[in-house]
């Protein structure tokens, strides 16, 4: 991954009123990478992104992006960004062809291979009229529309809303490809297994407020493992009790504990004990996420 | 400057454009068609006076006075001689009484216009009854429609023009049709130009909208002109199937006035536009936005009948934008008041620019 910034966000606050939408918010975004940024409903995603394109004033706070400012440069931005709403229409009566041709050109793109191909790929019907679609379809053109221009840098907010599963492995493959070609995409989501599938590192935000930045990978590992073990006897549960073994439990003859770090500790003092089954996994993101949502967090 | 968003506008919205233009075409035309049919009932002659032989009105110049006489009654005990404004005498009140047959009657010089009414009252079998003998006036008994005509009612609809004949297409039109144009354009117009621009934030089209490198300002200037574009063409089909259906009524084929008059209601039409598009921006919501839109043409058209109908109220009329587009100087004297247009023109930027600035600066919600 290279370190070029294409994304630069310092202090970024956002109020309606009273309510702080997002707050002092720092974050880079690198050029080629797919970054996440999750968090439950209302904790200010949306808000982000949207103050980030120019669409909502911001309070406070800095906003680059390819270097230029957010607000003062946004149709600048706008030309080299593709952007899929979390929540939007289209001319309901048109068809979905027209509407897509309609933005392209406003994009000052005139190929429309790249708009066809993905509506192929995505089994999407251009023909049709908009106010016809299901949502599924829908969010269809919508991922097809911030794709279509073939620009540097990608914003999503929530791009597999309302698509089925294998449409949404599609999504991922589409965005994997992308990102071949040296795109960087910025993606809002609450589906972990998304982000987990397909981004290279996550920002967490919860009540407005950025609770981690990490790669997805060193994230897990700084979470630690979930280590079973089934033994033939009875053993003398102190053996366990040292420094990156966390809560431990005994059930019979059945072990369970958190390793965060001397796994090879660990695992010899098991293997002087006649182990009969055992699991070494690592932590979901979705523990991960209840952990950091919970209060608290270990990153 | 590219003009996507513009021809996106007709686009989508086409059949509204095509229903409304039929409609007011429909309305315009068929207004015209009526006129033969109306201004028959405009030929009713001068009545006469109930009983006007009976009395006799005399204006006596070295005295200043009028003598009305009046022929006796059998049994008569007293006359009463009432006085009004009106023939129908409805709202007559008692100027006297008398044994004889005749009274004089001050003159007023500040009124030329009296109706006077005899009425003898009788005494028979103890029983007082009052019977009318006649009537008497000070003028030509005018025709239904001359009186008509008189009313403040009628004002508020000759645009306080007082040498406006309905019996004539110029002033029928200008009665029937000029005078509620704004309403039969304006509400509908309004409701399309709110909507243009409420409707993309409420079938929440901004967001995609504005993900392409359109700028703010570019895309209120041309759903401006798209609205703009939209209201010249229903101004200059209204005129010429006005024209037409005048002429094919027998009124002559005459582009000046008719097709002239609607056209220059155009700057008043891109006031409302202005209008429209600001307050939809101000509020983003069609509700708000139209209800204070419709409040704004009516509260304005209310004002511009009132300060026709009532003296006093006169000096609101500038404060209306129905008082600066008058079609009544072209039907009736053939005068474009070219200042009064400039002047809607002027206003029309004034308020586009306004919603420019806040539109500029304001939160698209999502």
């Amino acid at each position: 991954m290279e370190n070029e910034v294409v994304m630069k966000i310092r202090g970024l606050t956002k109020k309606y009123g009273d309510v702080v939408g997002i707050k002092d918010l720092d974050l880079d975004v690198y050029k080629g990478e797919i970054m996440g940024f999750l968090g439950p409903n209302g904790a200010g995603k949306t808000t982000t992104i949207r103050t980030c394109l120019g669409l909502l004033q911001k309070t406070s706070g800095d906003v680059k992006i390819f270097g230029l400012d957010s607000h003062e440069d946004s149709i600048e931005i706008r030309k080299r960004t593709g952007y899929l709403p979390g929540d939007f229409g289209m001319y309901p009566d048109l068809k979905v062809k027209s509407i897509l041709r309609y933005l392209l050109s406003q994009s000052g793109v005139s190929d429309e291979s790249k708009m066809k191909g993905l509506a192929e790929r995505l089994e999407l019907d251009l023909s049709r009229k908009y106010g016809n679609l299901s949502k599924g379809n829908k969010q269809k053109v919508g991922l097809v529309q911030a794709f279509m221009a073939d620009q540097d840098l990608i914003i999503m907010d929530e791009p597999t809303s309302g698509l089925d599963p294998l449409m949404q492995q599609k999504c991922y493959e589409l965005l994997r490809e992308e990102k071949e070609k040296g795109k960087t995409i910025f993606m809002s989501s609450h589906i972990l297994a998304e982000v987990e599938e397909v981004c290279d590192r996550v920002a967490i935000i919860r009540n407005a407020e950025l609770q981690v930045v990490e790669e997805i990978e060193s994230l897990k590992e700084k979470m630690g493992k979930k280590l079973e073990i089934e033994f033939e006897n009875s053993v003398d549960p102190s053996i366990f009790a040292m420094e990156g073994v966390e809560d431990f439990e005994m059930d019979g003859r059945k072990a369970t504990m958190i390793v965060t770090s001397n796994l090879d500790e660990v695992i010899k003092k098991i293997s002087k004990q006649n182990v009969i089954n055992m699991s070494l996994e690592t932590f979901s993101l979705e523990q991960l996420f209840l952990t950091y949502y919970s209060g608290g967090g270990k990153g | 400057m590219d003009l996507k968003t513009m021809r996106m506008e007709f686009r989508k919205g086409w059949k509204g454009f095509t229903i409304f233009i039929f409609v007011v075409v429909l309305i315009v035309g068929g207004m015209a068609q009526l006129y033969p049919v109306v201004s028959e009932t405009f030929e009713e002659e001068a009545g006469e006076l109930d009983g006007e032989e009976s009395l006799e009105l005399e204006f006596l110049e070295e005295k200043n006075e009028f003598n009305l006489s009046w022929e006796k009654v059998e049994g008569a005990k007293e006359y009463i001689v009432l006085e009004d404004t009106k023939s129908h005498m409805a709202t007559s009140s008692d100027i006297g009484n008398t044994t004889e047959t005749y009274m004089t009657i001050p003159s007023e010089d500040n009124r030329d216009e009296r109706y006077f009414g005899v009425v003898a009252v009788v005494e028979v079998e103890d029983e007082e009854s009052r019977v009318p003998i006649g009537m008497a006036s000070t003028v030509e008994r005018k025709t239904p429609l001359e009186e008509m005509m008189e009313t403040p009612y009628f004002r508020m609809f000759t645009a306080g023009r007082e040498d406006m004949r309905i019996d004539e297409i110029e002033g029928y039109l200008s009665v029937e049709l000029y005078s509620w144009w704004i309403l039969l354009v304006g509400v509908y117009l309004s409701f399309l130009s709110v909507k243009s621009v409420t409707g993309d934030y409420e079938e929440g089209r901004m967001d995609i909208i504005f993900s392409t490198p359109l700028s703010r300002k570019e895309y209120l200037l041309q759903k401006f002109s798209a609205l703009a574009l939209f209201s010249l063409a229903l101004v200059v089909l209204s005129g010429l199937i006005l024209t037409l259906s005048v002429y094919s009524v027998g009124e002559g084929f005459r582009l000046n006035p008719f097709l002239v008059s609607i056209v220059i209601s155009w700057p008043m039409l891109l006031v409302i536009i202005a209008v429209s598009i600001f307050l939809a921006v101000l509020f983003k919501s069609s509700r708000m936005a139209v209800g204070a839109t419709f409040a704004v043409i009516l509260v304005q058209y209310a004002l511009f009948m009132a300060g026709h109908m009532v003296e006093s109220l006169e000096s609101v009329l500038p404060f209306t934008i129905s008082y600066y587009w008058d079609y009544n100087s072209v039907l009736l004297d053939g005068v474009v008041h070219l200042w009064d247009l400039v002047l809607l023109i002027l206003v029309a930027f004034i308020l586009f620019f306004g919603s420019l600035v806040l539109f500029e600066n304001r939160d698209i919600p999502a």
